[in-house]
This record gives structure tokens, sequence and C-alpha cells, in this order.
């Protein structure tokens, strides 16, 4: 059975929709509610941070054996690099202990668009893995950055030449 | 915020959003702007697909799901195709933030729809405009 204090009556429904952040935006012009956050991340997220960063440390370092391997690609693999150092500055604030190794990575394919395939085979990877993190996360901030991320991975990819 | 309000405000915002894409296909040519029509059509099934599954959530929690305001304004001009596309990309944008908001405010099932809907809206909102972004739905403090 329902708390009665947290049934919405008719009235108190109007009232949620009436400061909610469409619902402002399109009554009241562009008032938009505040949907900002921190991030904190208590200890029990350590690992995933940890796991976060090593993600996107492998990721930094797949594009930048595959642009070595293949300059032709460094235009249209800018923008998911760049993406992915945003990233590790945001995750370092979380967990600043010590830079790890840089992971090592398969050889490059010979041919670009297989290198390109690997790249979008290994981000869609990424994404799906920094989702689960996102589910189990302890800290709602923390939580919403690993989806956030994972959101941007998808972005990127769906931008990137077939 | 409790998982039930942001619930809630997300729900809020799907139902503006259905009744925003509900306007803008009809103001939409299908027979000038095909292209565009169709974006409409697939982003209004879509919020209407979303405001049923956050009925589902809300209710689960049993408590009463938010109705829909009986009309919005309608903010700029939407009778052109850039104003139109202004709009749209307007509503995907602050849906966006709701649920990145969910995903912070929840934990379980609703954060699994929560994440599923920061993602796919992440990619849905390009279709009017937006450029890529580093932490999309995400707005730091």
């Amino acid at each position: 059975m329902p708390s009665p204090r947290f049934l919405l009556s008719r009235r108190s429904a109007l009232r949620l929709l009436a400061t909610s952040a469409v619902a402002s935006m399109t009554l009241s012009g562009c008032s938009t509610a505040d949907t900002s956050t921190t991030v904190s991340q208590p200890d029990a997220d350590l690992p995933a941070a940890r796991e976060a960063i090593a993600l996107t440390r492998a990721g930094i370092a797949l594009i930048t054996a595959t642009t070595a391997r293949h300059p032709a690609l460094r235009g249209e693999l800018a923008s998911l690099l760049a993406m992915h150092h945003a990233h590790l500055r945001r995750l370092r604030t979380l967990d600043a202990s010590g830079t790890p190794a840089t992971p090592a990575t398969k050889p490059v394919p010979a041919a670009a668009d297989a290198a390109l395939t690997r790249v979008r085979t290994a981000e869609s990877a990424r994404a799906t893995r920094l989702d689960a993190l996102a589910l189990a996360a302890h800290s709602g901030g923390f939580a919403r950055m690993l989806g956030a991320m994972a959101a941007a991975v998808d972005q990127h990819l769906a931008v990137l030449p077939r | 915020m409790s998982p039930v309000r942001a619930l809630q405000e997300a729900l809020a915002g799907e139902h503006a959003a259905v009744y925003l894409f509900g306007v803008l296909g009809g103001q939409v040519s299908r027979s000038e702007q095909a292209p565009l029509a169709d974006l409409i059509s697939t982003s209004y099934a879509t919020h209407i697909a979303r405001r049923d599954e956050l009925n589902d959530l809300v209710s689960a929690h049993h408590h009463a799901p938010v109705a829909a305001a009986p009309a919005y304004r309608i903010p700029g001009d939407v009778g052109t195709t850039a104003g139109a596309r202004a709009l749209a990309l307007r509503v995907e944008e602050r849906c966006l933030a709701l649920y990145g908001q969910t995903v912070e405010s929840t934990t379980g099932t609703d954060r699994a729809w929560a994440i599923t809907a920061l993602r796919a809206g992440a990619v849905d909102v390009m279709s009017y405009g937006a450029r890529p972004t580093d932490f999309p739905g995400m707005t730091w403090s």
C-alpha cells in the first residue's frame, strides 16, 4: 500500500509539472530547472573509477597507434581522441593516484578501413562497459558521469565514417 | 533528489516533448520537407514510448504518475524549417539533461532505463544539428 504522503494529488501533480524542466521551458520562455551535478565518488567506487581510467587510456592508446599507422585517419579520429582526453581529465580528479603504464595495443591492421572498424568495435565495447559501471556505481553523480561518457562514445561513433 | 521525483520530472519532460513534437508534426509539410517530417515523426513515437515507460516506472513505486498539462506554450516561431529544427533540438537537449538527472537520482531498473534513454537521446539530439560533446546530458556545477 503506498504511503499517502507520497501520493500526488492532481494539484500537486500540476504544481510539479509547472516547475519541471521542459514544462517550465515551454510555459515560461526558457527558464529551465537546474539539472547540474557535482561528481564525487565514494571509496566503494574507486575500483570503477580506476577501471574507467584504464578503459579511457586504452582508447587513447588505440587511436594513437591507429593514427600513427594511418595518418590519413587523424582528422576522422581527432574528435574521439579529444573526447577521451576530456574524460581522462575528469576521471583523474576522482583518482589521482599514480600513472599506470600505457596499455599495450595489438598491431594495427594494414588496411585503413579495417583499422577504423577495429576502433569502432573497441569503442562500442568501451561504451557497453561504461554503461555497466554506471549502473553499478554507488555515487549517483559518478553514475551520471559514466553514463554520459558512454553516451559521448555513442555520439562520436554516430559521426565516424563507416 | 528522490528517485520518484527524478522519474516524475523526466515524465513531465516527456509529456511536454510529446505535445511539442505533435505540434511540430502538424507544422512541417511532409511533401515539402520529408526528411524533417520523418525525423519529427520518429521523435514523436520515441517520446510516446518513453512517456509510457516512465508511467510504468513511477507506478511501480506506488505513486501516481504526473499528468500532462492541458497545453504548453510554444517558444519561438515553428512555422519555418529553422524554427521547427531549433525547437526540436531544444526539446531533445532538455530531455537529455533530465535523463542524466534520472541516472544520478536512481538505482537498479530505474537507472538502467535512464542510462538507455541517455545514450539513445544523445544520438537522437544529433539528428537536429547538435554536435558530439564530451559529457552529453551533464552540466557541471
